[in-house]
């Protein structure tokens, strides 16, 4: 299977302070990858490192054969935990945005996608709810076909019922010819979706495997294991 | 693709400038009418032999100055806060991550930002021909009278400056932001080189300042005109006296243009090293967390 992400031995520190250590693992085209582990894990720092955000690193990043940058953007769908398009773009100018800017982005799909939340496309960004604002960054980022979609905390500040629609327009958009790396602390809503779950603490992948192999292997769900694991710390 | 980035960032700072740019109008249409009262006043205490004031007064002129520093303050603050919201804020994370270079998503913002700095001079001027216009006592015709190579070179020479000042800003924001051997820099060290460059480019300023209004008269007004030793010339910025400016030891001639030319190469020198210098800590040191 061919793979659309390689990270080998990222190291990244601030000041004193090791945020990731000798970091490595790589996600396959067709499967949906987990970064699992509470605040501070590390999480967004990999994440960031992906999408070029975060200089002097050590080891190396590669996506589809690129270092991160203009080139490696291209082919990457990026939803990051905050409200990153201007909020004072009405809905429809963010559609243009996209659409002016990445050449997989597929406005009419984005369209039908915000039509089916009720969405009106005249209306400002900053008027709407924070959960509606979140719908429409996802709407986005989910219209472009893209080899890799890198998704930092898609559900993490969004009500129980939002976090099922997330996941379902996450599923219904995804045909399989890319790849998706996803980050949460909330397992138990996206437990079902994965394929590859990765534990992180304190920097450091602690665990590392398909999710229906550590199912088998701990006799539990993955949801249970990451309660157990990290009972002190989430 | 720049193109593209230029017409958002357009967008994106253009509501700000143009709210500066109307208060900046309706500040001149009160300062006209005050003006018009206060002449009308000095005309009633002053007696009709002495009442006829052709040109603005000394307190008007103060009233102008305090309207129009602060607007090219407010304009120097609006372009640094477009630059990092935009760039280290919420928004760069979709600067950052398009697939678009940072050469170029920087460039954008030079340009841009560059572009804003002519509409505020062109507002600066608007203010100065609303007053007269308002104002019994001034004409619109008596403005165009300053409109001369005083006022020319200083508005040629405020772009120059600008053009070697955007950089260098948006290379302290940046420097603010970058990280060294794991370490964030913070804004006092950024903002110590930046004064650091200010204090000596603003010689260099000066020095251009100097050269650039006999150079100007010499070039494009007056073809031929040989400026005299010593001489000392007021530059009316508008209406106001900008300053004295004293053109060197000799007068300006064949040699001089050399040295115009250097002080011109020099900026625009000092401009090409920011933007690549911002452009390499965009590119290999820039955090954004």
């Amino acid at each position: 299977m061919e793979k659309i992400l390689q990270i080998s031995n990222l190291t990244k520190s601030y000041g004193k302070t090791q945020a990731v250590r000798d970091i490595t693992f790589d996600v396959k085209k067709g499967s949906i990858v987990g970064l699992l582990g509470p605040n501070g894990s590390g999480k967004t720092t990999i994440i960031k490192t992906i999408m070029g955000l975060l200089s002097d690193y050590g080891g190396n990043v590669s996506i589809k054969g690129e270092a991160p940058g203009p080139i490696a953007n291209s082919r990457i769908s990026y939803l990051p935990d905050v409200a990153h398009i201007p909020t004072w773009f009405k809905v429809s100018r963010a559609i243009a945005f996209f659409a002016d800017f990445y050449e997989d982005f597929d406005a009419v799909r984005a369209e039908a996608m915000l039509a089916a939340m009720k969405i009106p496309l005249d209306k400002k960004i900053k008027s709407l709810s924070r959960g509606m604002q979140e719908k429409v960054q996802l709407s986005l980022v989910m219209s472009r076909r893209a080899d890799l979609y890198v998704l930092d905390e898609p559900i993490g500040a969004v009500d129980p019922a939002s976090r099922e629609f997330i996941i379902d327009t996450i599923l219904k958009n995804f045909d399989g010819e890319g790849a998706i790396l996803l980050s949460t602390h909330i397992v138990a809503d996206i437990e079902p979706i994965l394929d590859v779950a990765i534990f992180l603490r304190e920097g450091e992948i602690i665990l590392h495997d398909d999710v229906d192999k550590i199912r088998e292997e701990k006799a539990t769900s993955l949801d249970q294991l990451f309660r157990e694991v990290f009972k002190n710390v989430v | 693709m720049l193109f593209k980035l230029m017409k958002y960032d357009f967008v994106y700072s253009a509501r700000l400038f143009f709210a500066l740019g109307t208060i900046a109008i309706a500040l001149a249409f009160i300062l006209g009418g005050v003006d018009g009262l206060y002449q009308g006043y000095r005309i009633m205490f002053a007696g009709q032999e002495q009442s006829i004031i052709f040109t603005p007064n000394s307190t008007f002129m103060q009233m102008l100055s305090i309207v129009l520093i602060p607007v090219g303050v407010a304009a120097i603050i609006h372009i640094a806060q477009f630059y990092h919201k935009s760039m280290f804020g919420k928004a760069g994370h979709l600067a950052m991550t398009m697939p678009v270079s940072r050469g170029t998503v920087l460039l954008s913002k030079i340009t841009v930002s560059f572009a804003w700095v002519l509409y505020v001079i062109a507002v600066a001027m608007a203010m100065v021909a609303v007053t007269h216009i308002i104002s019994p006592y001034l004409s619109l015709t008596l403005f165009f009278t300053f409109i001369d190579i005083g006022t020319i070179a200083f508005i040629v020479h405020t772009a120059i400056v600008a053009l070697a000042a955007i950089p260098l800003l948006f290379f302290c924001i940046t420097l603010s932001n970058s990280v060294f051997i794991g370490v964030r820099l913070n804004g006092i060290i950024a903002g110590f080189i930046g004064f650091l460059y200010a204090g000596i480019y603003a010689y260099l300023a000066d020095r251009l300042t100097m050269r650039f209004t006999p150079a100007i008269d010499a070039m494009i007004m007056n073809p031929g005109t040989i400026w005299e030793q010593h001489t000392i010339v007021r530059v009316p910025l508008m209406g106001l006296q900008y300053g004295r400016i004293v053109i060197g030891q000799r007068p300006w001639g064949g040699h001089d243009v050399y040295i115009d030319i250097f002080f011109i190469a020099l900026t625009l020198a000092i401009a090409a090293i920011a933007a690549a210098a911002t452009h390499s800590l965009l590119k290999k040191r820039v955090s954004l967390q």
